[in-house]
């Protein structure tokens, strides 16, 4: 909302007659011979008026409680984003910009044949629009690349040839993100053009900071950034370049139950100078690709076999899960089954000052730097009657779920000069609940259908954002619904699944139609303070129908 | 001729509709001001009421922005062609004026003169000829019979 009105309709008739009825008695004071009780003067000039008295009146309303913390604070859409920049000024915090989404387009063409994408060639997919910053060009040999923007063919399976353009989207907002797979298609065709699609999950796409969500910064504004107390740490890494856009942190520290690490003594308690940081650095994990040279690790009756990869600690700091494991040149959805998920602690030193973190499991270092991989995985594609155990290789195509910039973090965390002297900081991702949520819109005979893919959009927005509480209400599922309904339109059979992939590495169900709530498991470091709720809009399902409602 | 002596003491209102006078009929121009010397008008007593009664008369219910319950159905009705003879005119005059009289009187006080107060409205003929109704009515103020104070002109 705007301080400025700029139509009479956001007045109220009792705003109004209370300026005409002021604005009368004053002229009538003023000179008593004019009758301003009724008729022309009443009714016609003191109308007006009355009308532009409550226009500055309500104005100066507006422009007061914008100016002020409390008011902005009980209702942030008072006030209009200078105002409450500048507001926001004072505690030294800046609305973070919205930003697009960017990744790689894979373009697949029907021959070996050299093929330039133009600089601003235009894609779209998924009801948005992105755009190439510079012209790429595939070349047939890696001998023939002449420039840091030329890339080559890749040869796939069905023959045909692939090469990745990147792209960025033409609108800033979430809803310019992509997942891996989308359909993108060019809006001009080129020569040899077969198929497009999303290479990698987009990422970057951020809505505009809104007032609710700057406010929400002010305390990080005005907080002394250290290493400290919790809000001085959270507001020391949203000073830094790479988190002013974090969405949540949890910090688990001395007496806290989730805390493991200060117990490595020989007394059965905690001594404390131990700090598990959660951080939340994007609201939907980023699906990376990987591709990785796997080792034949197992011939199986069937003729196949399986293959393991390896992920150090650098390749995918703090990852998740592995998505999808293909040939590089598959061009089917799936993957093979992931057969062997086995994590480890690489507790090497860093470029640092040779500070770690004291990390004695697995479980406590789970999606933390230190964490490294085992993956192994049956091929069902590749033949392996010829081929060497323990000596065959090939190359897989590996997707990879994680949080961004979790090993930056905590670099950050382990400076000699941030780090707080006392004891050490574990930067993690926070435990992983993925959900998938699936209801029906029940709409009156005669009703358009609503936008699902927005309704998906906004509940996972919803989701992503929730901070550490571990509890998510149907009920505020369903408010975000009806704001995309109409008339008497409802939603029913709301249903929530989340997993939990805890820190040693098993799963637990959540599922509930009401309230989903994170386990109390301090012991596991299961806790509605570590556990993440965490929903992409691919995994909402909406199904429609219309009631069948007999006239009356 | 009114002149100025005659407004002593009372209140007045501006003129909405330039060209009234005593007698026969008048073609009445609706203007704050008038083109020729740039002077506006005031008025009062009976005169202030009878305007009050043709704003009323002849405004839409509903048509002023944050005035609601302003005006009368008749020009509604009017607007909307339901006149097809005399008949028509009068139902339609006489569910306007009940509307007329309950907005005049909810603006007036027992302070009010009485020359200034809604007594009645006698509707005494209309003249119904294709696309053209004329409309001749008596109003009458709490007053009775009252001297009339015509308008005067001023600078606006």
């Amino acid at each position: 909302m705007s301080i400025a009105i700029t139509d009479f309709n956001d007045l109220t008739p009792l705003q109004v007659a209370q300026e005409q009825a002021v604005l009368s008695t004053m002229m009538v004071e003023s000179n008593p011979v004019l009758d301003f009780k009724r008729g022309v003067l009443h009714d016609y000039l003191a109308l007006y008026g009355g009308m532009q008295g409550a226009k500055n009146v309500e104005e100066m309303a507006r422009l007061q409680r914008s100016q002020s913390l409390n008011a902005v604070v009980a209702d942030p859409t008072l006030a209009d984003n200078d105002t409450v920049d500048n507001i926001a000024s004072n505690f030294l915090v800046e609305r973070d910009a919205g930003t697009k989404a960017s990744g790689e387009v894979t373009i697949v063409i029907d021959s070996l044949v050299s093929v330039t994408v133009a600089n601003a060639a235009t894609f779209e997919g998924s009801g948005q629009q992105f755009v190439t910053e510079h012209s790429v060009t595939a070349r047939t040999s890696s001998a023939l690349l002449a420039s840091d923007t030329d890339v080559v063919l890749v040869a796939r399976d069905d023959d045909t040839y692939g090469f990745n353009v990147p792209v960025v989207a033409v609108v800033e907002g979430i809803a310019s993100r992509l997942t891996a797979g989308t359909q993108v298609v060019p809006s001009t065709a080129f020569t040899h053009y077969l198929s497009s699609f999303a290479a990698e999950d987009f990422i970057g796409g951020i809505d505009e900071e809104t007032n609710e969500e700057l406010i929400q910064q002010f305390q990080f504004g005005i907080s002394a950034k250290a290493l400290s107390g919790r809000i001085h740490m959270s507001a020391s890494l949203r000073e830094q370049d790479l988190f002013t856009d974090l969405i949540a942190d949890s910090i688990i520290g001395f007496g806290d139950p989730e805390m493991i690490r200060d117990q490595h003594t020989i007394w059965p308690s905690s001594l404390g100078g131990r700090v598990d940081w959660y951080v939340r650095t994007q609201d939907i994990p980023r699906t990376a690709i990987h591709t990785k040279t796997a080792t034949l690790i197992e011939k199986t009756s069937d003729g196949f076999g399986v293959w393991q990869i390896s992920f150090t600690r650098d390749e995918a700091p703090g990852f998740y899960d592995v998505t999808r494991i293909a040939l590089p040149s598959s061009v089917v959805a799936g993957g093979y089954e992931i057969t062997e998920d086995t994590r480890s602690l690489d507790m090497t030193e860093l470029d640092n000052d040779g500070f770690l973190p004291d990390v004695e499991t697995i479980a406590e270092g789970a999606y933390s730097r230190f964490q490294a991989a085992v993956i192994k995985f049956k091929d069902t594609d590749t033949e392996t009657d010829s081929l060497t155990i323990n000596v065959s290789t090939a190359d897989y195509s590996a997707s990879v779920r994680a949080m961004t910039n979790i090993a930056d973090a905590q670099d950050y965390a382990s400076a000699r000069s941030v780090r707080n002297t006392a004891g050490d900081a574990l930067v993690r991702a926070p435990v992983p609940c993925s959900l998938s949520i699936s209801f029906t819109i029940e709409l009156e005979p005669g009703q358009t259908t609503p936008d699902t893919a927005a309704i998906a959009i906004d509940l996972a927005y919803l989701v992503n954002r929730i901070d550490f509480t571990g509890r998510l209400p149907a009920s505020a599922l369903s408010d975000v619904v009806h704001n995309h309904l109409e008339g008497n339109a409802a939603t029913t059979a709301i249903d929530m699944l989340g997993q939990i992939r805890k820190p040693d590495g098993t799963f637990t169900l959540l599922h509930s139609v009401e309230l989903l709530e994170v386990p109390d498991e301090p012991e596991n470091m299961v806790t509605s303070r570590t556990v993440a709720f965490i929903l992409d809009p691919n995994d909402v399902a909406i199904s429609i129908t219309t009631a069948d409602i007999a006239e009356v | 001729m009114s002149t100025v002596v005659d407004y002593v003491g009372r209140t007045v209102d501006v003129v909405a509709y330039q060209g009234s006078g005593f007698g026969g009929e008048r073609q009445l121009t609706q203007s704050l001001g008038r083109a020729e010397d740039g002077r506006g008008m005031i008025i009062t007593g009976i005169v202030k009421l009878g305007q009050r009664f043709i704003l009323e008369l002849l405004t839409e219910q509903g048509s002023m922005q944050f005035l609601p319950t302003r005006g009368c159905t008749f020009m509604t009705e009017a607007r909307l062609g339901y006149f097809r003879n005399q008949v028509d005119v009068l139902a339609a005059l006489s569910r306007a004026l009940i509307g007329i009289k309950r907005n005049l009187k909810s603006e007036e006080s027992n302070s009010d003169p009485d020359d200034e107060r809604y007594g009645s409205v006698v509707v005494d003929s209309i003249e119904y000829v294709a696309g053209e109704v004329k409309l001749f009515l008596s109003l009458t103020s709490r007053a009775g019979a009252v001297t009339v104070v015509l308008p005067i002109s001023v600078s606006i």
